[in-house]
């Protein structure tokens, strides 16, 4: 039995297929990040109650977040196979994936801030105000700071949804574990390879949690 | 000088209307410390929060120095907020950051170099009594620990006034005699103006020199400690003292 797995686990080229799932939900998980931590900031921000509230952003700021999880990810995949050869040149492969990855975590990642941010006491933010923060200072200072842990945590779960999604994006044209699932379990009707490639993503997904649950805790002074 | 003139304040909700101040008019001198003492719901916290802009008044003025702090905005209002030190109810620290830290922050954003800095923060946690717990966190802090560090906090920026939320509404009653104490000698040691909102008697008795009973919004009763409790008038006044069943 030992025997076979290997054998299929060369055949399939497994390791490039961890390999490439890695690298689509690294790479997604950091510029999802990168654009949905400021979306979710300011949308805080504007709130009724809010550093600088401002009705409008934040109307605008929560449809959007709203419309973007509405949306089933293999429809937004599909939908954004133009815009994605438009910049990158192709929308398929590792490279292609990054972008509908990315859009379809942004608005997760925005409400993952936001919620954060709601947590921290109301009365810490009040009286960082009165010991002379101003709002930039503020956010620097005490949003990203207090809510760093449950941040971490967040990348943790943003990670495991893409893990997810990168395994859908299989479906059309994508590489890594998703891809050799929709090769030999799907159109070859590998059973073998498809309860391999499952374990796999289960042990990811495992690796994924455990190691930002320990991050978080060493962090956490709480 | 502090002097409140004619303020109040209003909530509006849909179906909610509340006069949470009535016009209040108090002066409140330099140097002294005064209690503002009244029952839960009767408008002390609102007040607080009015006098350190984080409640704009409906009507009213607060001048301090002969500026109208209710009127300030911005970097204007900053820059008065560091005349001030606030200790707010529950302490509100930083969790994420020792207790060195949390006296650090202010002192930074002020842009205050290095070495000023380490010297103003190790005389401030002396004076409070948390020498050896620099390096703690707030969660590991005891109640009256934490009160300590918020305290300290307030007062590493050199305020010329200091304003605390019930101070000891947390702590038990031997922590709060303790507290009680420090507040009074660093009132000894910079002579800067305390103001206390509080519901307990005791602490106005023990450290307070001015007192004003606020019911509901408004001022039934102020002047010296000793005249008011020895000879209260209103029904609030005694209800406090214990002078009067409910």
């Amino acid at each position: 039995m030992f025997k076979q797995i290997i054998e299929v686990w060369n055949n399939v080229q497994m390791f490039n297929g961890i390999w490439e799932t890695v690298v689509m939900v690294f790479v997604s998980t950091f510029l999802s990040f990168l654009i949905g931590l400021p979306i979710g900031i300011l949308t805080v921000c504007t709130d009724k109650g809010g550093l600088f509230p401002c009705k409008v952003v934040n109307k605008i700021l929560g449809f959007i977040i709203n419309l973007g999880r509405a949306i089933p990810f293999i429809i937004l995949l599909v939908a954004l196979i133009p815009f994605t050869r438009l910049i990158i040149g192709t929308s398929i492969g590792v490279r292609g994936m990054i972008v509908p990855l990315t859009i379809g975590a942004i608005p997760f990642v925005a409400r993952l801030t936001e919620n954060t941010f709601r947590e921290i006491d109301k009365g810490v933010i009040e009286a960082s105000q009165c010991l002379g923060l101003n709002n930039f200072q503020i956010i620097l200072k005490v949003y990203l700071v207090e809510g760093f842990p449950s941040l971490i945590r967040g990348i943790s779960l943003t990670a495991i949804m893409l893990v997810g999604y990168s395994a859908m994006s299989g479906s059309v044209g994508g590489g890594g574990l998703g891809n050799i699932a929709i090769q030999y379990g799907y159109y070859l009707f590998d059973r073998t390879t498809m309860l391999i490639v499952v374990v796999v993503i289960i042990l990811l997904v495992g690796i994924i949690q455990v190691i930002f649950e320990i991050l978080a805790r060493l962090i956490d002074k709480k | 000088m502090i002097e409140i003139s004619h303020l109040s304040k209003n909530f509006e909700t849909k179906d909610l209307y509340v006069e949470a101040l009535k016009d209040i008019n108090l002066t409140i001198n330099d140097g002294s410390i005064f209690g503002i003492i009244g029952l839960s719901g009767a408008g002390k916290s609102t007040l607080l929060r009015t006098l350190v802009g984080l409640e704009k008044p409906s009507d009213g003025s607060i001048y301090i120095d002969d500026v109208d702090i209710t009127k300030l905005k911005g970097s204007n209002l900053r820059k008065y907020r560091s005349n001030i030190g606030v200790v707010f109810q529950g302490y509100n620290l930083l969790m994420q950051r020792n207790v060195w830290n949390n006296l650090d922050i202010p002192l930074r954003v002020r842009k205050i170099d290095k070495e000023e800095r380490k010297n103003k923060i190790q005389e401030i946690i002396k004076l409070v009594g948390l020498e050896g717990k620099e390096k703690a966190y707030p969660a590991n802090l005891s109640g009256g620990q934490k009160q300590r560090v918020a305290i300290a906090r307030a007062l590493v920026i050199n305020p010329k006034i200091l304003l605390l939320d019930e101070p000891t509404s947390a702590l038990d009653s031997i922590t709060t005699k303790q507290i009680l104490k420090l507040l009074k000698d660093i009132h000894e040691l910079y002579h800067i103006t305390v103001l206390i909102i509080t519901h307990e008697i005791s602490v106005v008795s023990s450290i307070c020199h001015q007192v004003a009973v606020i019911n509901d919004g408004e001022i039934v009763e102020k002047g010296e400690v000793l005249d008011i409790f020895n000879n209260p008038q209103c029904d609030v006044t005694k209800l406090l003292l214990g002078k009067e069943e409910i």
